[in-house]
């Protein structure tokens, strides 16, 4: 594996007195793709919003290559965040979407802008929607141009916060398949997600958070057929009596 | 009951174009002093800020919303005199009026803002977006969408209200049929002449306010 991205230090976080996440620790490679799964309510969400710096924390140390990036948003598109509500920019165009950050915050020219959004949309499959407006796409089209426009900033690395849950299930495969062609790629992942099956086909690791901190972490094989934890096995079982 | 003749503006109507350019300059200057101020003010207003900052604007707002407007004409107008600054007619008026609207319409401003997701600050947080540039790029063009039919109101009133300023030495509508009244004692006939073309002139607004709408809302879904 390559160099560390994110790295968790004894994180602690808690909302209004209840504590969300306790003396958490964890890290991210380069190239890793690494999901977290747990129940509702289990803090997957929080963890994430944490590293994305758009929660305050309570104790602890968060790295980004090595560098305290504590509740700051300031990396620049450095991190890449998809939300469960796609939250693109109602009054760009789909093309705007990708290119505007791109003139205003990296300076680039229009027509390179351009090019580069262009680029983007046409990977995620959603050039042909370039001049329409969000509003006027489907939640899976939209939540495209989103992994688009974040992608756009090249980020390091890229963080999914549940990005199919506001989805038809019929629609959050496209969702899903786009994330998996960013894992072939190598691009640096962290998902939470609930669609499990989805994730166990490209996440290199998975991270099951269960009271506060994380019970078990290891490959999909590991997490599904071999620990031993209890907590875990029970989730399991839930979702996938869920799933069928 | 006498008969209606309205042949008797016929004799002045040369001086209605003047009149109207006076009501107009003072509509439209007002107009643009309230955008200007609206936005800034409201979107200062939602912001934390320096107490002393909060206490200044929230004290311009309540000023100007609690006091009739004819007073503040005055104490602009005849008032401000006292203290060494002299300003022409048209300029209190537009003042006056600018800042009477824009105490209103920053209201307005501040609560579109508010509308706004929070999820949107943070997709921009995270693209690298400063609060400055949030607020440009990204929650202004939305929130003033929502503002759009509100401003168009506030431009309606304000063609409107510039009949007040007739207090003052002006002749804008109001005061020009004010003195055709005073010359021909015909007052229906004199003053529906006006408020036909104060209607005239918001009705225009009506169809600018429309346009408008549509520009600004094609994003919005259809």
């Amino acid at each position: 594996m390559g160099k560390t991205i994110i790295e968790v230090n004894d994180l602690s976080k808690s909302y209004v007195g209840i504590p969300v996440l306790k003396l958490l620790n964890m890290k991210i490679d380069t190239g890793e793709v690494v999901a977290i799964i747990g129940a509702s309510g289990s803090g997957k969400s929080t963890l994430v919003r944490c590293i994305a710096g758009l929660e305050k924390i309570n104790s602890g140390e968060i790295l980004l290559n090595g560098k305290r990036v504590n509740g700051t948003t300031s990396t620049n598109g450095k991190i890449g965040m998809v939300f469960q509500n796609f939250n693109l920019f109602p009054h760009y165009k789909v093309g705007q979407n990708v290119s505007m950050p791109l003139k205003t915050i990296l300076k680039y020219n229009k027509s390179d802008a351009d090019e580069k959004s262009k680029l983007l949309l046409d990977k995620v499959h959603m050039l042909d929607k370039y001049e329409q407006y969000p509003n006027n796409l489907s939640g899976g089209q939209q939540q495209r141009v989103a992994i688009a426009r974040a992608l756009a900033m090249e980020p390091e690395i890229m963080i999914f916060d549940e990005p199919t849950s506001s989805l038809d299930p019929g629609i959050s495969h496209e969702v899903f398949e786009t994330i998996s062609d960013l894992a072939k790629e190598g691009q640096t992942m962290l998902i939470v997600t609930h669609q499990i099956n989805a994730v166990r086909r490209f996440a290199t690791r998975i991270l099951f958070l269960n009271n506060e901190k994380i019970e078990a972490d290891g490959t999909p094989d590991y997490i599904f057929n071999q620990s031993s934890n209890e907590n875990l096995r029970h989730f399991l079982k839930q979702v996938y009596f869920e799933d069928i | 009951m006498r008969n209606l003749d309205f042949t008797v503006i016929k004799p002045f109507l040369h001086l209605l174009p003047s009149a109207i350019a006076i009501t107009l300059k003072i509509g439209i200057g007002a107009f643009i002093l309230t955008l200007i101020i609206a936005v800034i003010v409201g979107s200062l207003r939602t912001r934390k800020l320096h107490r002393i900052i909060h206490f200044i604007l929230s004290a311009y707002v309540e000023f100007f919303r609690g006091t009739p407007l004819m007073i503040q004409l005055f104490i602009m107008y005849y008032g401000l005199p006292s203290f060494g600054i002299k300003i022409g007619t048209i300029t209190a008026s537009i003042l006056t009026m600018g800042l009477n609207s824009g105490a209103y319409l920053s209201e307005v401003v501040r609560a579109s803002i508010l509308s706004i997701d929070k999820g949107q600050y943070e997709a921009a947080a995270m693209l690298g977006y400063s609060n400055i540039q949030t607020t440009m790029h990204i929650i202004l063009p939305q929130s003033l969408r929502i503002a759009v039919p509100s401003f168009m109101n506030g431009f309606s009133s304000i063609i409107k209200e510039t009949s007040i300023t007739s207090v003052l030495p002006i002749v804008e509508l109001t005061k020009l049929g004010n003195q055709i009244y005073a010359k021909t004692y015909h007052p229906f006939e004199i003053y529906i002449t006006m408020a036909v073309v104060y209607f005239a002139m918001t009705y225009f607004v009506t169809f600018f306010a429309r346009w408008v709408e549509r520009r600004s809302s094609v994003w919005v879904k259809q």
